[in-house]
C-alpha cells in the first residue's frame, strides 16, 4: 500500500479515493447488501477454505474456559460461535460489528444453533471501541481491518481495550508469496469474482469492492509494523494457502 | 492449506455426529464440561486437544513452540500412547494398568480420561431408528432384519467352513492330530511321568538302603 500524495481527509475505497468520512457508509452499503449471502459466498470463494484459515486462528487463540473474547468485525459470528463454546458459561463473547446487517445474521445464526448464553452483540466502531481498558483477553478481527477507515487507530483502539497478556489475532487478506501464484490470484479475483457474486449474490460491485479492498490493504510485514506502532509485543504473522491470507498476532504486556 | 485444521475439522465433525446419533451422550458429557483432553498418539505428527462443552471442539497444535510457551493454556489432562492402545482406553479400569505397563503416560486429572473413555465406550446408537427417518419405518426395519439373517448365516457359514477345514485336515489329510489323541497323549504323558517318578523315588530308596547297609 502506497500513502504518497494521497490528500489527508481522502482515503480509498477499493482503487478509489473517498473522502474519509464518505468511507464508512460505503463500506456498510456493501455490507448491507451482501449480508443474506454472505455465508455462501464466503464458501464458494475460497472453496470452503476460509472455515480452515479461521480454524487456524482458533488454533492460535489460546483461549481458556471463562476469559473474554472481543470478536470484531464478527458480523456472521463463525468465530463467535466457537469461542462462545472454548469460554464456556463464565466467560464472555462479544461480537461487535460496524453494521447492523451483518450482526443480525449473525444473532439469528446463532439463536438458531442454541448459542445465546454467553454471547453479546454490540453495534460498534473498531477504532473507538466503547469498552473498558483492560478489559479482554483476546481481540479478533477476521476479514474486517481493510475495510476499517483509519486502521491505526483501531489498532490503538484494540491495544487499548486488551488486558495485559492478551492478544491480539488479525486474519486477513494479504499479498501471495510467489509472482505466479499472484498473477492467477488477480486474474480470479478480477475476472471470476465479480462474476460469481453477480451470479450468487447478485451484486457485481461488492465483489469488485472486495477484489479491489483486498489490493489496497497493507501486506505483511506492514501491518506487521503498524502493529508494533500500536503498541503490540512479540508480533509476528503466518501466510496461509500461499499468503492469500495471514494471520497476525501481537500481544499487549 | 492447513492439513492440521484440515484433520482437527474432519475429526470434529466426525465425532460430534456420533455423539449427537445417541440421546444420552449430552448427559455423559456433563462431567467433563470446560475440560481439555490433550492426546498425543506417538504415529501422529502432532496432538489433538478435545475441548468438551455440549460438544466436542478438536484444536490442533499450531507448532512446536506451542507446548512449551507459557502463554499458551495447558490442558486438564495429557495422555500420550500408540495407535495401536488407543482401543484399549474404551475400558477406563484398563487405565492404570496401561501406565503401570508404561504403555500410556498421563499427566493432570485421570477422571477427564476416564469419562472421555466411558464417553466413547457407553455410545449406544440406534441406527434402526435414524435409518427409519430417511427411507422410512418399515424399510429400515427389513434393512436391519435383513442384515440380522444375514449376520447368522454368515456366522453359520463361517463356522461351516472352519468344521469341513478341521475335519479335513484331521480326518482325510492326517495334518494335525485329534483332540481325543491330544488328551490322550496328554494322558499317557501323566501316567509315564508318574511312572518315572516312582521309580526315582524306589531308587534312592535302594541306594540309601545300600548306603545304610554298608
Amino acid at each position: 500500500m502506497n500513502n504518497e500524495n494521497i490528500p489527508e481527509n481522502t482515503t480509498h475505497f477499493g482503487f478509489k479515493q473517498v473522502e474519509k468520512t464518505d468511507k464508512a457508509s460505503m463500506v456498510a452499503e456493501v455490507f448491507h447488501s451482501v449480508a443474506d449471502k454472505y455465508d455462501v459466498m464466503n464458501d464458494v470463494m475460497s472453496l470452503g477454505i476460509h472455515r480452515l484459515w479461521k480454524r487456524y486462528a482458533i488454533d492460535c487463540s489460546g483461549i481458556r474456559p471463562g476469559q473474554k473474547v472481543l470478536d470484531l468485525a464478527g458480523g456472521t459470528g463463525d468465530l463467535a460461535a466457537k469461542f462462545s463454546r472454548l469460554t464456556g458459561p463464565k466467560g464472555q463473547v462479544i461480537v461487535a460489528d460496524i453494521n447492523a446487517s451483518m450482526l443480525q445474521v449473525g444473532r439469528d445464526r446463532l439463536r438458531d444453533k442454541g448459542i445465546v448464553g454467553n454471547v453479546e452483540w454490540v453495534q460498534a466502531d473498531a477504532e473507538h471501541l466503547p469498552f473498558p481498558e483492560n478489559h479482554f483477553d483476546l481481540v479478533t478481527i477476521a476479514f474486517g481491518l481493510r475495510n476499517v477507515t483509519d486502521k491505526d487507530q483501531a489498532l490503538r483502539s484494540m491495544y487499548r481495550v486488551l488486558k495485559p497478556g492478551g492478544r491480539l489475532l488479525v486474519l486477513e487478506f494479504s499479498k501471495p508469496e510467489s509472482e505466479t501464484f499472484s498473477k492467477i490470484y488477480d486474474w480470479y479475483s478480477f475476472n471470476l469474482l465479480p462474476n460469481m457474486g453477480k451470479v450468487i449474490a447478485n451484486d457485481a460491485e461488492s465483489y469488485q469492492y472486495l477484489a479491489e479492498s483486498i489490493r489496497m490493504h497493507p501486506d505483511q510485514e506492514t501491518l506487521k509494523s503498524m502493529m508494533d506502532s500500536a503498541g503490540f509485543e512479540q508480533t509476528s504473522y503466518h501466510n496461509l494457502t500461499g499468503g492469500i491470507v495471514a494471520l497476525h498476532r501481537g500481544f499487549k504486556f | 492449506m492447513p492439513a492440521k485444521q484440515l484433520a482437527g475439522g474432519a475429526i470434529e465433525a466426525l465425532l460430534n455426529t456420533i455423539i449427537k446419533l445417541d440421546p444420552i451422550s449430552a448427559k455423559r458429557l456433563q462431567p467433563l464440561q470446560d475440560k481439555r483432553l490433550k492426546v498425543s498418539i506417538k504415529e501422529l505428527p502432532w496432538p489433538l486437544t478435545f475441548a468438551f462443552s455440549d460438544r466436542v471442539d478438536v484444536l490442533t497444535q499450531v507448532d512446536a513452540a506451542q507446548s512449551t510457551n507459557k502463554l499458551e493454556p495447558s490442558a486438564d489432562c495429557h495422555i500420550s500412547l500408540q495407535m495401536g492402545t488407543l482401543s484399549e482406553l474404551k475400558d477406563s479400569s484398563q487405565i492404570t494398568r496401561l501406565i503401570q505397563e508404561k504403555r500410556l503416560d498421563l499427566e493432570g486429572d485421570i477422571h477427564v480420561a476416564q469419562h472421555f473413555s466411558t464417553l466413547v465406550k457407553d455410545l449406544n446408537i440406534d441406527w434402526e431408528e435414524h435409518l427409519s427417518r430417511y427411507v422410512g419405518d418399515v424399510a429400515a426395519h427389513q434393512f436391519f432384519l435383513m442384515a440380522e439373517k444375514a449376520k447368522v448365516r454368515l456366522s453359520h457359514g463361517l463356522q461351516h467352513i472352519s468344521t469341513m477345514l478341521k475335519e479335513g485336515a484331521i480326518e482325510e489329510k492326517k495334518l494335525i492330530p485329534h483332540a481325543v489323541e491330544i488328551e490322550q497323549f496328554v494322558s499317557d504323558i501323566s501316567s509315564l511321568r508318574g511312572q518315572v517318578g516312582r521309580l526315582e523315588a524306589r531308587i534312592e530308596h535302594l541306594v540309601n538302603q545300600a548306603k545304610t547297609q554298608n
